[in-house]
């Protein structure tokens, strides 16, 4: 039984059915919000909330004043950030053009290559404020898939994931930062660090970075109905592909071949436990 | 979505009466059960002609936000912690099926609750990355991205042994 499965068992309210009183006090409620006939807000503006008495028996709606619905500014995990030029799933990190030129075996490139500066000064300007900004960065792992290049820079003990494409688009992340705890890996282990997505349609696409055990060659991937190869350097590996319905969620298998030509699988779920 | 009638609002409040009761009661004082929920259901009543088609995400977040702001001042978070079962209230399946649930309790009850919250919305609601992020308002990828890291810093407090007393009072 996985770590999962054992937390699922451990749910805090594990009955799915509802007791008679609840179901009664279910039919109470929806009498009440039903009899409510207080105005619809209008979209543009939001009632200021007041304070509701608590129930002490049954549900007690505030008769008057209106009902706050605050928009809490979204929290962010500590020391962790996604850049994008539109952080949002709804609009195109990489443009469509650029996810329909991608290949499922990346191009290996040196780091002073012509053909990738444009995406190195687009990484580094996006980043130019961020993490480890006072120290000289590294870039590695760099490949290139048709008009889109990744790469991580390491600089200061941070290590930043970024995807460029054409025309100034792309994103960042934070993957990596000092105090990290970096377990010794077996010789063809594989982690996930980081998985994420962005995008819809033609614009969608799914990432993943993780670090790779000494003696892993190449690995190669299934997911979202695509076989494709991670680019592996430095004991650190990435990939990207493009997915209609980005969810950050690996779901298929990966294959290691390793230095000595030996071939493992792993359900990619195994890696995200 | 725009709701038209009554009988439209009590499909999706009979849909999603139960799971909205569960979300809470999983993060709320037991005293203010029933006024989240209650407040919950009243903001879609009120708003019900711009619910999304599936509006359990819309409820979540919306139930996440009153508790969030029933905090004030220093106390305010920005996530909510989420409260684990006993580890003894389970049936007896062996004394290692025991230690395993008494180490995981503990390693929960060190996790932040930023990580208790996006690791709670994937197994115990059970929630897609898509309806996760929608609740916690924040991207798809972000949500992975967290629920990535939570994944392995649970994993990290499972390796790393207990030294205090462990507890089987859940977390109030």
């Amino acid at each position: 039984m996985n770590t999962t499965e054992l937390l699922r068992q451990l749910d805090f309210v594990p009955t799915a059915t509802l007791t008679a009183a609840e179901s009664a006090r279910s039919d109470e409620l929806l009498r009440s919000v039903l009899a409510d006939r207080e105005p619809e807000p209008a979209a543009a503006s939001r009632p200021t909330r007041q304070r509701v008495p608590f129930a002490t028996r049954g549900w007690v709606l505030a008769g008057s004043g209106a009902l706050a619905i605050a928009i809490v500014a979204t929290a962010l995990v500590a020391g962790h950030h996604a850049y994008a030029p539109t952080d949002s799933t709804a609009s195109a990190v990489l443009p469509a053009v650029a996810l329909a030129s991608w290949t499922s075996t990346p191009t290996s490139v040196a780091a002073d290559a012509a053909s990738v500066q444009p995406a190195e000064r687009w990484c580094l300007d996006s980043m130019q404020s961020g993490p480890g900004a006072s120290s000289v960065g590294a870039i590695t792992n760099l490949d290139q898939r048709g008009a889109v290049t990744s790469m991580l820079v390491t600089r200061g003990g941070y290590v930043m994931l970024c995807i460029a494409g054409p025309d100034s688009t792309g994103f960042w992340e934070l993957d990596g930062q000092p105090g990290d705890v970096q377990p010794t890996l077996a010789p063809t282990q594989l982690t996930v660090a980081s998985a994420g997505g962005h995008g819809d349609g033609a614009t969608g696409f799914d990432y993943v970075e993780g670090r790779a055990g000494a003696d892993v060659a190449s690995i190669s991937l299934t997911e979202s109905g695509r076989t494709f190869t991670a680019a592996v350097s430095n004991g650190r590996w990435t990939a990207w592909w493009p997915t209609a319905d980005p969810t950050g969620e690996l779901t298929g298998s990966l294959t290691v071949t390793a230095t000595d030509g030996s071939r493992s699988s792993v359900p990619a779920e195994s890696l995200q436990k | 979505m725009a709701i038209q009638t009554e009988a439209e609002f009590t499909e999706i409040y009979r849909a999603n009466f139960g799971d909205l009761l569960r979300f809470v009661r999983r993060r709320a004082h037991p005293l203010n059960v029933d006024d989240i929920v209650g407040e919950t259901f009243l903001a879609a009543w009120r708003r019900r002609g711009e619910l999304p088609d599936d509006a359990r995400p819309w409820l979540f977040r919306t139930a996440r936000n009153a508790m969030l702001n029933s905090a004030r001042g220093a106390n305010r978070q920005t996530a909510l912690a989420v409260r684990i079962g006993q580890a003894d209230d389970l049936p007896d399946t062996g004394m290692h099926l025991v230690d395993t649930r008494l180490d995981l309790v503990a390693a929960w009850r060190e996790l932040s609750v930023a990580d208790q919250e996006v690791l709670a919305l994937s197994v115990w609601e059970d929630l897609s990355t898509k309806d996760a992020a929608a609740t916690l308002g924040c991207t798809r990828a972000a949500y992975a991205m967290r629920l990535t890291r939570a994944r392995r810093s649970l994993a990290e407090l499972l390796t790393t042994p207990v030294t205090g007393p462990i507890s089987l009072v859940p977390t109030a």
